[in-house]
């Protein structure tokens, strides 16, 4: 099975004395599903910053889909979606323009499934971004990710702001379509509760070091990750 | 993919076009005061579009935000320069005014030979003035310790307000030779003299080698992998 992301001694250090990551280490797969968990600040958005290459990691080694993300691979973003809290569109924009400018970035955008996923994700075409709730935000985000068909997509607490059935909805297409396609999924959130049924490996972060990195089941012995990620985080 | 940014900007600051045409057919009535807040408004207005263009890192509805640009597929290198023209679509105003000048007011084209390589390098330093005070401002509100940020303020005062004075020492070095000696004895004119110390010339070749390095710079922080 070929490795989409190896990380080997990852470390961010920022102003000298202060580490945010140090000595992570994972490898995954293709068609694998990584949740990143842990408190506030463990480092995880971090994390998902170095696999982007939107900061620069200060030790260590990683390779993304066969690049360095220091380097500016630009093919390798073709394959790769990116959803986080932190990407806004212009309230001024309606749905319909959002993604007509996403699409052009994008070879591979499939406009079929982009209509299936509108209506999957019950999102309007022209009600403006200014009068989205933040959830419907995400899930107009969503949508013009996936349609791109990424080989790789990397989620940063995206799910935060999604309701139950947004949340459901948007585990659920990431499942088909890592079946259906093999697509990888990383996805970096705060609420473990439930994500028993999607991930396939756990890595668990605290104050920017690796607490654990393992399948899903090696932790989740009696079906409730989330008592098994806080018991691991209390004892620390 | 150049032209895909710049129709969506030309749609997003339609408002502000219009504005800007709005003043300027008001200002063609007014007569030299007019032409002075042309001047004004021109400078100004790149202003308008910068945070619209470069990107926040944090949460606004108002522009698009900086993660969002740097993960499209597009190098990075690409992406910078389609930013820099973006930007500099919103200094045409101010360019095309400035250039019509040696024809008009000044009246002497010949004289200002180099006024037009003066006015290039000063756009493009006045650009990336903005780029870095941008940058320095989203570092003092994310990482800049508390204790520290008054003199981050303070380091964004001096570099900015440091290379206005010294591009504006430069253009009275280019210009005060003819407008004071036709013009009017000025209360100022003994301190413009004073500030002639150093040629325009010098001023202008300087800031170009300032540039050479101050690119890379705002390159390297807006988009790490640069």
């Amino acid at each position: 099975m070929s490795s989409m992301i190896i990380a080997m001694g990852l470390q961010y250090r920022l102003h000298k004395e202060r580490d945010i990551l140090n000595g992570v280490s994972f490898n995954l797969n293709k068609g694998e599903f990584l949740a990143v968990l842990g408190e506030n600040g463990a480092g995880k958005t971090t994390l998902l910053d170095l696999l982007m290459g939107f900061r620069r990691r200060t030790g260590g080694q990683l390779r993304v889909m066969e690049e360095d993300p220091d380097h500016d691979g630009w093919e390798a973003r073709a394959r790769i979606g990116y959803l986080s809290e932190k990407v806004d569109i212009p309230g001024d924009w309606d749905g319909e323009e959002f993604l007509a400018f996403h699409r052009r970035f994008y070879n591979s955008y499939d406009l079929a499934r982009e209509k299936r996923l509108v209506e999957q994700f019950k999102i309007s075409y022209e009600e403006r971004v200014g009068y989205l709730s933040a959830g419907e935000i995400r899930r107009l985000q969503i949508i013009g990710a996936l349609a791109a068909t990424p080989e790789l997509l990397i989620a940063d607490e995206i799910t935060a702001v999604l309701d139950i059935l947004g949340r459901r909805k948007f585990l659920q297409v990431l499942q088909e379509q890592q079946k259906e396609r093999g697509m990888t999924v990383v996805l970096a959130t705060n609420i473990p509760e439930g994500l028993e049924a999607y991930a396939d490996k756990i890595l668990l972060l605290n104050r920017g070091r690796q607490i654990l990195f393992s399948e899903t089941n090696v932790l989740d012995g009696r079906g409730d990750l989330a008592g098994a990620v806080a018991e691991r985080l209390e004892r620390l | 993919m150049i032209r895909h940014f710049l129709r969506r900007d030309v749609r997003d600051c339609r408002l502000y076009w219009a504005s800007l045409l709005l003043i300027t057919v008001a200002s063609l009535f007014a007569g030299v005061i007019g032409l002075t807040i042309l001047f004004w408004v021109y400078f100004m207005f790149p202003s308008m579009a910068q945070g619209y263009i470069l990107g926040s890192p944090w949460r606004t509805q108002h522009q698009m935000s900086r993660h969002y640009l740097l993960a499209l597929p597009i190098t990075h290198k690409k992406l910078f320069v389609i930013q820099q023209v973006r930007m500099l679509v919103f200094w045409l105003p101010f360019s095309i005014f400035a250039a019509c000048l040696p024809f008009t007011i000044l009246n002497s084209l010949q004289v200002y030979g180099f006024y037009y390589f003066a006015l290039f390098v000063s756009i493009l330093v006045f650009m990336h003035s903005q780029i870095w005070s941008a940058l320095e401002m989203e570092s003092i509100s994310t990482y800049v310790p508390k204790g520290y940020r008054l003199w981050a303020y303070i380091k964004i005062f001096i570099v900015v307000g440091g290379t206005m004075m010294i591009l504006g020492q430069g253009w009275t070095n280019l210009l005060s030779d003819n407008l004071v000696a036709r013009g009017p004895k000025v209360p100022f004119s003994e301190f413009l003299s004073l500030m002639r110390l150093i040629p325009a010339q010098t001023i202008f070749v300087g800031a170009l080698i300032l540039l050479a390095f101050w690119v890379p710079h705002n390159a390297r922080r807006w988009c790490v992998t640069l």
